[in-house]
């Protein structure tokens, strides 16, 4: 129990010391999760239109492999994309490995079955008699879709949150394709492992904390905007 | 030339015909009321009409046109109310706007024409509120705003009513029915409810079972009905059986139970097996003791009272003329004629009140 | 729809354009015990400002730095499992192994020291006296080169302590398995190194330290001919700079500021 007071304290002192260090885990940590979100969203988004509105056979099919995929083991990921990203794999010539971007892609496989999943689940949610009401309306294809994403806008946003969130706590395939390289590829997840590991338990709470406050404020903006009333 | 058309227009459910319409005719400027009970295909009807959904086979025609290909132009050249108002997440104006948006319409033009609406609708004050936030009533004129700020060329309205309470749904059918004088704009009501239909419907047209089973004026379809389950549905209320004894001039008398009814026979022969419908608002009774009321009324049953029930502002009394007989009169008329379960009484109906219709297969 | 599409298959594609670096790199495969103590950010760090690379320190076990290594994987390894480096010479997959420090492995435990390892004369004796009191010993268990060596002191000291109520896995990094052992006031063993810069944070002691074999860590420069993906240059100058005047000098000096004692012993003649 101590050791969480210790940790709060500590992360206080690191966050208000000044210390770089910190604030360079802190930014890999959103840049490669807001970046891997954004991937997952695009990609989830995308596919969870496909499916919940196009596909009419193999639909259930889709369906149960994205939920199947929602609960893919990180680390399983983290080692296929490793050895696809290997030098002797077969991407080994992109130079990706123990980079940013290996963790992005990582990351966004993690994520984008969740995001689709449960964007899917946000479509089918809307009133099927609604989309009807909307192509009575005129819409167009293109317009069709963009209303059933403003009606399903909280879901999907709920959808996002859950996206970022597999990806900003995600730590086993982090270490594995990022490689936990101070500077670079160090998020605040793959630091609290390393603290950890060292032993210095204080510290890795304080990263944990300042996780814990990322998510509070990422999560926290997004719901606030959700839950505002309509724009006139 | 009619403005829309169905022709040979087939649609299936899951390998079941759920719609088969031959033919159908909705004129520029009319009121076309399609009337038919729950499940009756109406809804389908609206959505092949509307072309929400394709039939299997069959085409819509409108202005003369085949619609063929991308509906889009089509539907953007339409509008359609359901029975749930179903307004956007989003605020009445933005509801009202969105099918102008759609088209392109933009800045002041739109807000112009989504005031406009709201105005004539009476729900102008609601127009930054959130869609999801009215009441029953208010919702529906707003999605009735979004449909007629389109300036359809074909309004279709799917039980637009069917959701409300009574005086909500009276006022606002009050305010459809004088828009749609004012703007002429053809309609294709859709309603389960006669009232309605008579109220609002130009023509009528009664679906059955996904088949178009009658179409034509509301005296037509009211009062001659085609067969016997279109009878029973737009309200003849007596119908019993009998055989025709005689046809003179156009009057048939027909054997009721061993009394002669006189009534429309044309086309009818001696012999057939017939179907005796009349609605109990044709039907008078009167006091025994005032003898036959010199009308032109050419039947004259006496009766007894065996049952009264109110219904609406009015009183049905069954009465027994040694077969059902059911008559509609007012709670004056009760008083005055004093009529209670086991009184005497004399029911008169004249024979152009009385429907036949051949029996199927007599 | 069609847009949704577009964007998932060019944000990817922006993204992996977006990020080559202008420095070469150079990929280093080394060990927690040159990570935790902190010395491997100070070498990285001066041979950054040296040498015009980027260094990519890849910080795991030896078992998996090693068989990394054998698939080209690194530009050059910096381990302390001499069998398994010399199997990488005799397979022809590395050029050359040049070792560059040391430190020691003492057997630590509680002050009360029941065993009595203070007076040991050897590590396998020191580790026969904990087996024969069955008093409780933490292993890593994870693998790792100290983890190799603990089992080769426990063969030499003639037990098989596996399955032994009073020995137990924490299948974790050095540090935290000394802050459970001592939670547990457990025996384990540790590299000096690590100890002596963690020994403020423990009640642990040091009880006997291994001279006679020291834990020896070794620059293995890979065989760029048999290994494409191997950046021998990069490989070269981590070599250099390690065998230079100056890494010696770091590796001699680093400690002293922070723990008040140098944490390892430079190899070569300076």
């Amino acid at each position: 129990m101590e050791l969480i007071f210790d940790g709060v304290e500590e992360a206080l002192r690191l966050i208000f010391s000044g210390d770089g260090y910190v604030y360079e885990v802190l930014f890999t940590s959103l840049y490669v999760s807001g970046v891997a979100t954004l991937i997952a969203l695009a990609i989830g988004f995308g596919l969870a239109s496909l499916i919940a509105l196009r596909l009419a056979p193999g639909k259930t099919l889709a369906v149960s492999a994205f939920n199947v995929g929602m609960a893919l083991p990180p680390v399983t990921v983290g080692l296929i994309v490793s050895i696809l990203l290997w030098r002797s794999g077969p991407l080994g010539e992109l130079n990706l490995l123990y980079t940013r971007t290996a963790i992005i892609i990582a990351q966004a496989v993690i994520a984008t079955p969740v995001v689709t999943a449960l964007s899917i689940a946000a479509i089918q949610s809307v009133n099927p008699r609604l989309r009807l009401q909307i192509a009575a309306l005129g819409a167009s294809r293109w317009q069709s879709g963009v209303m059933l994403f403003r009606e399903a806008r909280v879901s999907l946003l709920a959808a996002s949150m859950a996206g970022f969130g597999a990806a900003i706590s995600e730590v086993g395939a982090t270490m594995v394709v990022g490689g936990n390289i101070k500077g670079s590829t160090r998020t605040l997840t793959s630091a609290t492992v390393l603290e950890v590991q060292k032993g210095n338990f204080d510290t890795g709470i304080a990263f944990s904390m300042i996780l814990l406050v990322v998510i509070f404020f990422v999560v926290g903006g997004i719901t606030f905007v959700q839950q505002r009333r309509p724009a006139s | 030339m009619s403005l829309l058309s169905l022709r040979d227009v087939s649609v299936a459910h899951g390998g079941r015909e759920v719609l088969r319409v031959d033919a159908l005719d909705v004129n520029g400027g009319e009121v076309l009321a399609v009337l038919g009970p729950n499940g009756a295909g109406k809804s389908t009807l609206v959505q092949v009409l509307a072309l929400l959904q394709k039939p299997a086979s069959g085409e819509v025609r409108f202005a003369g046109e085949p619609v063929r290909g991308n509906t889009l132009a089509y539907r953007r050249r339409v509008a359609v109310v359901f029975q749930e108002p179903l307004l956007l997440d989003a605020s009445v104006k933005s509801n009202v706007g969105a099918g102008l948006a759609f088209r392109g319409v933009a800045g002041d033009e739109r807000r112009r024409r989504v005031h406009e609406w709201l105005d004539r609708f009476g729900v102008a004050h609601l127009a930054k509120r959130s869609g999801r936030m009215l009441s029953g009533g208010e919702a529906q004129r707003v999605s009735l705003a979004r449909a007629f700020v389109l300036e359809p060329e074909v309004l279709f309205l799917d039980e637009p009513f069917s959701a409300l309470d009574a005086p909500t749904r009276h006022a606002l059918i009050d305010d459809l029915s004088a828009m749609l004088s004012d703007t002429a704009i053809a309609t294709v009501f859709v309603t389960h409810d006669r009232a309605e239909a008579l109220r609002l419907g130009d023509r009528i047209a009664v679906l059955m079972g996904g088949r178009v089973r009658q179409v034509g004026t509301p005296a037509e379809v009211f009062g001659s009905p085609v067969d016997e389950e279109v009878a029973q549905f737009v309200g003849a209320e007596t119908i019993v059986a009998g055989r025709v004894q005689s046809v003179d001039e156009g009057v048939a008398v027909v054997n009721v139970a061993g009394h002669a009814v006189e009534g429309g026979g044309e086309a009818m022969a001696v012999g057939d097996e017939v179907l005796v419908c009349l609605r109990p608002e044709d039907v008078v009774l009167g006091a025994v003791h005032e003898g036959v009321i010199p009308t032109s009324a050419r039947n004259h049953l006496p009766a007894r009272v065996t049952r009264i029930v109110p219904s609406g502002p009015f009183l049905r009394v069954e009465v027994d003329a040694g077969f059902p007989l059911v008559a509609l009169i007012t709670k004056q008329s009760r008083e005055d004629l004093g009529i209670e379960p086991g009184a005497d009484v004399i029911a008169t109906f004249k024979a152009s009140a009385v429907h036949l219709i051949r029996k199927r297969g007599g | 729809m069609r847009l949704a599409i577009a964007l998932a298959v060019a944000a990817p594609l922006l993204l992996l354009a977006g990020c080559g670096d202008s420095k070469d790199q150079l990929l280093l495969g080394t060990t927690t015990s040159v990570q935790d103590p902190g010395l491997l950010d100070e070498l990285v760090a001066a041979f950054e400002d040296e040498y015009d690379y980027d260094v990519k320190p890849i910080v795991q076990g030896s078992g998996q730095i090693l068989e990394l290594a054998r698939q080209g994987e690194f530009d050059v390894i910096f381990t302390h499992s001499p069998a398994d480096e010399q199997k990488l010479l005799d397979d022809g997959l590395a050029m050359d192994r040049t070792p560059v420090m040391q430190n020691y492995f003492e057997a630590v435990g509680p002050s009360s020291d029941p065993a009595g390892v203070r007076d040991a004369d050897s590590m396998a004796d020191a580790f026969a006296r904990i087996g024969e009191a069955e008093a409780s010993f933490l292993s890593r268990g994870d693998g790792s080169g100290t983890h190799k060596r603990e089992l080769a002191i426990w063969e030499e000291a003639g037990i098989d302590p596996s399955g032994q109520s009073w020995y137990r896995e924490s299948s974790s990094g050095q540090g935290q398995t000394l802050v459970f052992a001592n939670d547990a006031e457990s025996y384990t063993i540790v590299d000096n190194s690590t100890f002596d810069s963690f020994v403020a944070e423990v009640d642990l002691q040091e009880l006997y330290r291994d001279t006679e074999k020291p834990n020896v860590y070794s620059v293995i420069r890979l065989n760029g001919g048999e290994l494409d993906d191997v950046n021998t240059a990069a490989g070269d100058a981590w070599y250099e700079f390690l065998t230079s005047v100056e890494g010696q000098q770091l590796i001699a000096g680093y400690g002293r500021e922070d723990f008040g004692t140098p944490l390892f012993e430079p190899l070569l003649a300076q």
